[in-house]
């Protein structure tokens, strides 16, 4: 019987004019949006992987130089795109993607892409995670808002009552139909996108969490959807009311969550924060270039009582590589203290909008395709720690063949340039599924709570109809 | 006889509680958008202070340290003499411009989320050109990827809704009522009596907009006698953007199609109108006026500087011969780096005016290319209209980045030869440092 009223169902939404041109509207956009994605992400990547290696080249050719010299000349790091990113590009034109390496000082990510065309930038990506968690929705609304309440505008269901099917099954059979419908439409493009765009790189949990990730989102608003249409009156009324919750959950919320996390836990002015590091290794570093400041002193007097000497020309070794590489070490854990507390603080920003995911499905469907395609703010903070550690092993290197030169004084050691070849190339590593159970367990079990709990409305709902 | 309908629709609207909750749930948006603006441009203003008042401090820490060095209490080297024309020029004498906010900058925080509103003249700066400098904020992504809840949201995608789910019925309620054969029967055009309703709407969705606007203005402090032009400014473009989705709704009830139908047609209208066009022409424009982006333009000049980066001695004193009024090459007050990275500042400038003419050009198409298809989504016009009203606008930012470009080379041509003389500076100096802007 189930599946009959299931099979009644799917002819009629075939049938329907209107629908049929819909359906293959969100179709096409799905198809264009990943077309397009998956060309962007190309261009982005040969871009970044060119820039890349331009700037290493003109690193390994630039001659003979003294080491600190050449550090200070540096290189330029740039952010790959995942393979994934193809859904949903997320956080990426607004971080940036590029990032400098210097000596004394941790950089932020420059560029962001959202500047160089900024005008409509308001309105979104057109990627597919914006059919999906946009469009998608609207079309499943569509479908929904009269399936009970036009049976019984029209007085069909006596028909059915007459047959003596359940209030449940009735509803259950509606419910298969849409869904039906949903993962016809959804899967075989995903399967398909993921096998030709995915590079070989598709077949991961990342990947089939993505799409049990979309297929829940469809699925919280085929419950909602049907159940709407059961307890109103009028279809008018249902549709009103549904078009009000996906602006409200899709629009409203999220805006609101985004000035209300401005205002409580407001992000650090740039030089602000840059001005507090310099304070603190004003107080407790080292400060390599002011050799009358007391912290320098006292280094440079501790070395000599170590070593047992009158000056730091009858050391061993290069002083100005070892006061370097000090300072190095003394103000990068200044700098990472700074950064860990600036990414504690975008935690907690990042919990409000977990928390009033609880008010909006798509805040959290929103956070875990993101998640899930590397393209959200952890992921690209672990680029940024990546960037880190290579900065300071590369430095280091630097620093420690320094120490080993000949040291005159007044005088800049030159070095031949083998050795700026010899330093290992920068190579990065997406993060794994462990970086997105670490931050999303609790979104995603928030979000497996909407579907639950819009599905137990569903079927409350269908229980307590009056036929 | 239209009185007399009239006189009914309102007696209709009024039980029918519609206008009491349209009334409660758009003014508490109205609301909350123009509290959480106004929050926002606060925290702008603290920001400014905050660097004005970082800026006092170091411009006095420079002064007192000049005096210190002079009175022989403060040994310095190289890295660390105030006096020198780069220390003067860059770390403690550098000075912060700012586009500041505006009384009505609360109605739309437009691109404020995209461009600096703060820029550091300085010798010292990396990014030679502002479009290349970064966020005065550390911003969380996360925040500028949703934007902000500001008036200009409100007005743009939700009052629509309100018009529609207050006129989709306006004609069909009638006939599914039986009450259409009745309106048909008298005196008056059916295209009339649409009209005299919709116009009735029209007037009850504006007076309510309006009224909340200007009451919370008013509660919020905004002096309306002195930004009356923009304000009426606000009012008529919230008047014929209402107008037009009243109209839309006319055409979609003459053709007077079931209330579900119509509600469908013009749900899609309003989707069409406000997401799908402005997507797609930002990707229409991105794709036909790519701007390069700002890494092309590192790599274009670290090739372009190599010659100085890696051979600066040569490069330095070839331009010493060249420019004989800057006399003999002297590098001893500063560290050499500073000299080198003057010259190579002048190079960079010298050598980028194409690439960067060009980024400008597309920028500039693009923007033009926008304006020109603007009309199709009246959701573009409505957001660029209140964007200048509120002196957010693209065009407010580019014409900051522009002077504050020009504030940059005037500050670092000014340098530029004390620096290569080797000069040191007086407290006198000092004082009397021009002040570009």
């Amino acid at each position: 019987m189930l599946w009959l009223i299931a099979q009644k169902e799917l002819k009629e939404i075939i049938r329907q004019g209107v629908l049929k041109i819909l359906i293959l509207t969100v179709l096409v956009l799905l198809l264009v949006s990943l077309v397009i994605s998956f060309s962007y992400n190309r261009y982005i990547d040969s871009l970044h992987n060119k820039s890349e290696k331009e700037s290493r080249e003109m690193w390994d050719k630039q001659g003979d130089k003294n080491q600190h010299s050449a550090a200070h000349y540096g290189l330029y790091l740039l952010k790959p795109k995942s393979s994934s990113a193809l859904w949903d590009n997320g956080l990426d034109r607004y971080t940036g993607a590029a990032i400098f390496i210097e000596p004394h000082v941790r950089n932020n990510t420059m560029f962001k892409a959202v500047q160089d065309s900024p005008m409509l930038a308001k309105w979104g990506e057109f990627t597919p995670s914006f059919i999906m968690l946009y469009i998608l929705p609207l079309l499943i609304l569509w479908i929904t808002f009269n399936i009970v309440s036009k049976e019984r505008e029209q007085g069909t269901y006596r028909l059915l009552k007459s047959q003596g099917v359940s209030s449940l099954k009735w509803i259950a059979g509606k419910t298969s139909a849409v869904w039906i419908i949903t993962i016809l439409l959804i899967v075989p493009v995903f399967l398909t996108a993921g096998i030709i765009f995915g590079k070989g790189a598709f077949f991961t949990v990342e990947s089939f969490l993505l799409l049990l990730t979309y297929l829940l989102y469809a699925g919280i608003f085929i419950h909602i959807g049907i159940a709407v249409s059961a307890l109103t009156k009028k279809s008018e009324i249902s549709i009103i009311f549904l078009v009000g919750f996906w602006v409200l959950t899709t629009w409203v919320i999220p805006k609101i969550t985004s000035s209300i996390t401005q205002n409580i836990y407001p992000s650090p002015l740039e030089s602000e924060f840059k001005k507090n590091i310099r304070d603190e290794i004003y107080k407790n570093g080292i400060l390599r270039h002011d050799i009358n400041h007391k912290n320098t002193i006292a280094f440079t007097k501790k070395v000599l009582e170590e070593y047992n000497v009158n000056d730091v020309s009858e050391l061993p070794f290069n002083f100005n590589g070892y006061i370097l590489q000090a300072a190095e070490d003394t103000n990068n854990i200044i700098f990472d203290r700074h950064y860990a507390e600036l990414h504690k603080l975008y935690k907690k920003q990042t919990n409000v909008y977990t928390v009033s995911g609880l008010f909006s499905p798509f805040i959290l469907a929103r956070q875990l395709s993101m998640g899930l395609c590397k393209t959200d703010l952890w992921s690209h903070i672990n680029f940024t720690k990546a960037t880190d550690e290579y900065r300071k092993l590369f430095i280091k290197t630097i620093n420690e063949d320094l120490i080993k030169s000949p040291y005159k004084p007044n005088q800049r050691f030159i070095r031949s340039n083998d050795l700026w070849e010899n330093i290992p190339k920068f190579k990065y590593k997406l993060p794994g599924l462990k970086l997105f159970s670490e931050h999303y367990k609790y979104v995603y079990a928030i979000y497996l709570l909407w579907f639950l709990v819009s599905a137990g409305i569903l079927l409350f709902t269908s229980k307590k109809i009056k036929f | 006889m239209i009185k007399h309908i009239l006189y009914f629709e309102w007696k209709n609207i009024k039980r029918s509680k519609i206008v009491i909750w349209t009334a409660v749930i758009l003014s508490l948006l109205i609301f909350l958008s123009i509290h959480t603006g106004n929050l926002a441009v606060k925290n702008q203003l603290d920001d400014i202070k905050k660097i004005k008042q970082e800026e006092k401090e170091r411009h006095e820490k420079l002064l007192t340290d000049i005096e210190k060095v002079d009175a022989g209490e403060k040994k310095v080297n190289a890295y660390t003499n105030p006096k020198t024309p780069y220390m003067v020029g860059g770390k403690y004498g550098s000075y912060d411009i700012f586009k500041e906010p505006e009384e009505l900058s609360f109605i739309s925080m437009g691109q404020s989320d995209f461009f600096p509103y703060h820029y550091r003249i300085s010798v010292r700066n990396r990014q030679l050109y502002s479009f290349l400098a970064g966020d005065d904020r550390m911003e969380n992504p996360l925040n500028q990827q949703n934007s902000n809840f500001d008036l200009a949201f409100v007005l743009i995608w939700l009052l629509p809704l309100f018009v529609i789910t207050f006129s989709y019925n306006i004609l069909s309620s009638e006939k599914e009522f039986g009450t259409l054969k009745l309106l048909k029967a008298s005196s008056v055009s059916i295209t009339k009596i649409l009209l005299a309703k919709i116009l009735l709407r029209f007037i009850i969705i504006t007076s309510i907009t309006t009224v909340s606007i200007l009451l919370l203005f008013y509660l919020y402090g905004v002096n309306i006698s002195d930004n009356i032009s923009g304000i009426s400014k606000l009012f008529l473009f919230i008047c014929a953007y209402t107008l037009f989705w009243f109209l839309i709704s006319a055409i979609v009830n003459l053709f007077s199609k079931s209330s579900i139908v119509n509600a469908g047609i013009m749900f899609a209208v309003w989707l069409l109108l406000i997401i799908t066009v402005p997507a797609i022409l930002n990707i229409v424009s991105n794709y036909k006026y790519p701007v390069a982006t700002r890494i092309e333009y590192v790599n274009f000049i670290r090739e372009a500087t190599y010659e100085i980066d890696n051979n600066s001695d040569k490069v330095l004193d070839e331009y010493f011969l060249s420019h004989p009024e800057l006399g003999t090459r002297k590098s001893k007050n500063m560290p050499f780096w500073v000299y080198k990275n003057a010259l190579k500042n002048k190079i960079i400038k010298d050598v980028s005016g194409n690439f960067v003419n060009h980024r400008n050009s597309q920028f500039n198409k693009q923007i033009e290319f926008i304006n020109n298809f603007k009309y199709l989504s009246p959701a573009i016009v409505m957001q660029q209209a209140l964007d200048k009203i509120s002196g957010n606008s693209t065009s407010d930012f580019l014409k900051f980045q522009a002077e504050a470009d020009e504030c940059n080379d005037k500050w670092r041509m000014y340098f530029f030869p004390k620096i290569l003389r080797d000069e040191l500076m007086s407290k006198n100096d000092v004082l009397n440092l021009p002040k570009y802007r």
